[in-house]
C-alpha cells in the first residue's frame, strides 16, 4: 500500500526534517503535502486525501491543537490519524492531544528509527496486526 | 529567572540538543572564541509557573552548516542560505522544550512561543548565560532571562 502525507509547520526546516524522516522510514510514499498552518492545512485536506497528518502545535494562524479540533468535527477528516511532532514537553499537553483523538506525539528531536516506529504503528497498527490495505 | 538553571546545566541542555538533532558536537568554551562574521540571534518566549525567554546567538556560517546537517544537504547547496536563520530558530525551539522540562518538569502546564531570528545587536544581557565553542571552533552564547507580563 502507498501512502499520502501531509506536513505541516510553520518551519521550512521541521517540514524538510520530516519529509527526510519519511522517506527513511522505508514506507511506499505516494504524495507529499506541506502546510505552514493549520488553516493551510484545512485547504490541503479539502482537496487531497491524505493517509496521515503530521502536526506543529505552536503555528501563526491556526495552531496544530484547532487544526485538530477541526479535523475531528469535519465528519469525513475525524478518522485521518494525527501524529503530532513537537517539542513541547508537557504531559498534560500530551493527555489533551490524546483526548482530542491525536494518535501519537513525537517529541523533537526526534531519530529516524523512533520516527519509523510510530509511523508504522498508526499507519499499520502494533506489531502483529496487519492493517494494510 | 522563571525558575534556578545554572549557566552550567544549560550548556549540558545546549549540547546535548546540538548532538541529538544536528550532530554537531559543542563544549562550554571560557573565555568564548570570537564569533566570525555575522551574527544572528533567536529568540523565544515561554511559559509555565513562570515565563522566560531563550535566546542563541551564533554567526550566520554556523546557521548555514546547522541547515545542513538538519537537513542532510550538502554545505555548498544554493538552499542552504535561505535555511539557516529556519534552522537556527528550530535549534533554539528544540532547545526550549529541554529547558522548559527542566525548570518546570513534566507535570507543568508549559508553552513553547514561536522563535524569531534576526540580526544580533549589543551585549547579551542573559543572567543565566552559557558561552559554548563547536568542534569547528564556532561561538554560541546561549541565555535565559524573564519576560514578566508577556506570552509566549
Amino acid at each position: 500500500m502507498s501512502y499520502r502525507v501531509l506536513i505541516v509547520d510553520d518551519s521550512s526546516v521541521v517540514r524538510s526534517m520530516v519529509k527526510k524522516a519519511v522517506a527513511m522510514a522505508g514506507l511506499d510514499i505516494e504524495e507529499v503535502h506541506e502546510a505552514g498552518n493549520g488553516r493551510e492545512a484545512l485547504e490541503k485536506l479539502q482537496s487531497h486525501w491524505v493517509d496521515i497528518v503530521f502536526t506543529d502545535l505552536h503555528m501563526p494562524e491556526m495552531t496544530g491543537i484547532e487544526l485538530v479540533q477541526a479535523m475531528a468535527r469535519s465528519g469525513v477528516l475525524s478518522t485521518t490519524p494525527v501524529v503530532v511532532v513537537s517539542s513541547d514537553p508537557s504531559e498534560s499537553r500530551v493527555e489533551e492531544l490524546r483526548r482530542l483523538g491525536v494518535r501519537a506525539y513525537l517529541k523533537k528531536p526526534f531519530r529516524p528509527e523512533g520516527f519509523r516506529a510510530i509511523v508504522e504503528e498508526v499507519l499499520q497498527g502494533p506489531k502483529g496486526e496487519s492493517h494494510a490495505g | 529567572m522563571p525558575a534556578e538553571m545554572s549557566p552550567d546545566r544549560l550548556a549540558e541542555l545546549v549540547a546535548e540538543t546540538l548532538e541529538e538533532a544536528a550532530f554537531v558536537f559543542a563544549e562550554p568554551a571560557d573565555p568564548p572564541p570570537p564569533f566570525h562574521g555575522d551574527v544572528l540571534e533567536a529568540r523565544l518566549r515561554f511559559a509555565g509557573p513562570s515565563r522566560g525567554e531563550l535566546a542563541l546567538r551564533a554567526s550566520a556560517g554556523f546557521a548555514e552548516g546547522l541547515a545542513a546537517n538538519l537537513l542532510g544537504m550538502e554545505p555548498s547547496d544554493p538552499e542552504i542560505g535561505t535555511r539557516s536563520r529556519d534552522a537556527l530558530g528550530e535549534i533554539v525551539n528544540m532547545l526550549a522544550g529541554a529547558v522548559v522540562l527542566e525548570l518546570f518538569g513534566p507535570a507543568a502546564q508549559t508553552s513553547i512561543g514561536v522563535p524569531a531570528v534576526r540580526g544580533a545587536a549589543g551585549a547579551a544581557p542573559g543572567s543565566c548565560l552559557a558561552h559554548l565553542a563547536t568542534e569547528e571552533g564556532e561561538r554560541l552564547d546561549v541565555w535565559l532571562q524573564p519576560s514578566p507580563g508577556s506570552s509566549p
